[in-house]
């Protein structure tokens, strides 16, 4: 199994633990004993471990980038509840719709004269796509920058050099 | 109305210097985005309040940078490493609005198009990489042919 580098027997040990070899995979997996391959043996083992760690916690807490955006999801839906029932305040009566369209006309003016060349500073994806199967991709609106976000990408162990 | 003609032509002037001095050029980095604490890389600075924002990871690293092989009105590729690249080609008229291509070596993960001006930052994400994430920022600059 010489000719397999770790990167192949972590990714082969991972799938071995998830359950997603075939047959005939299965088959070569123990015909050629990776089972007692150091590396496989150490990946599964740290699976295991994180198994029955994930299984023992009262909770599974979400990884910190679901949990960031569930936090602004929420954030914002209760910021829209509160907007809504909160009456107008005194201190903006002065906003009349005259005085609001005149204030965003300069507003405007100003952007457009500020902006080089008359654009948008911000990218703006129109179309983004992923033909490979597997990969799905959609676009993340955000306030500085335009994102495509792709997911169902191979993960890259700690420690994998890119080339 | 005088001052508002002299301020006009200034800032026409203004513009018609710049544009002969820059030359709209993309520019790319492949970012590695991590959990731990420790320095951000000082030249992600002006990413960094939107790549937290967006992505929500504490420590931000550039694996790789690289300007394009071309300008941004032409075919023009960016490489900051050999495993990650992004081609980008000009679709209709101007340099604004192009066509994207993000690559794994010989494999497209996926491509596109954009409206892109000039230091507005285009976000590709890429794949978990240990505890962190792989992120390819796609920018058109402004720059001096002979400053790049």
């Amino acid at each position: 199994m010489s000719e397999l580098n770790p990167n192949d027997r972590q990714l082969i040990a991972t799938e071995y633990f998830d359950g997603a070899l075939g047959p005939e995979e299965l088959a070569w997996f123990e015909e050629n004993g990776l089972a007692s391959d150091p590396v496989v043996k150490e990946t599964l083992e740290g699976a295991r471990g994180l198994r029955e760690l994930v299984r023992r916690g009262a909770r599974p807490e979400p990884p910190a980038a679901l949990a960031f955006y569930w936090e602004r999801v929420r954030a914002d839906v209760q910021g829209v509840g509160r907007a809504g029932a909160r009456p107008m305040r005194a201190s903006w009566r002065w906003a009349t719709p005259v005085r609001v369209l005149a204030t965003a006309a300069a507003v405007l003016v100003g952007i457009a004269l500020v902006l080089p060349r008359g654009g948008s500073m911000m990218s703006t994806v129109e179309r983004a796509e992923s033909r490979q199967p597997g990969l799905y991709t959609s676009v993340v609106p955000a306030r500085g920058a335009s994102v495509v976000w792709i997911t169902g990408l191979e993960y890259l162990p700690e420690g994998y050099v890119l080339r | 109305m005088r001052w508002l003609a002299v301020a006009w032509l200034g800032m026409a002037g203004l513009a018609a210097a710049g544009d002969t001095r820059a030359e709209p050029w993309p520019w790319g980095a492949l970012v590695l985005a991590r959990m731990d604490e420790g320095p951000n890389d000082p030249r992600l600075e002006k990413y960094l309040p939107d790549l937290k924002r967006v992505f929500g990871y504490r420590r931000y690293e550039i694996y790789g940078q690289a300007w394009g092989t071309g300008p941004a009105n032409a075919e023009s590729i960016v490489l900051p490493t050999k495993e990650f690249f992004v081609k980008l080609r000009p679709r209709g008229e101007g340099n604004r609005r192009l066509g994207f291509e993000f690559f794994r070596n010989e494999r497209l993960l996926v491509e596109g198009e954009a409206v892109m001006p000039v230091s507005a930052p285009l976000f590709i994400t890429g794949p978990e990489y240990g505890h962190g994430k792989l992120v390819m920022i796609v920018e058109i600059r402004d720059v001096a042919p002979k400053g790049r």
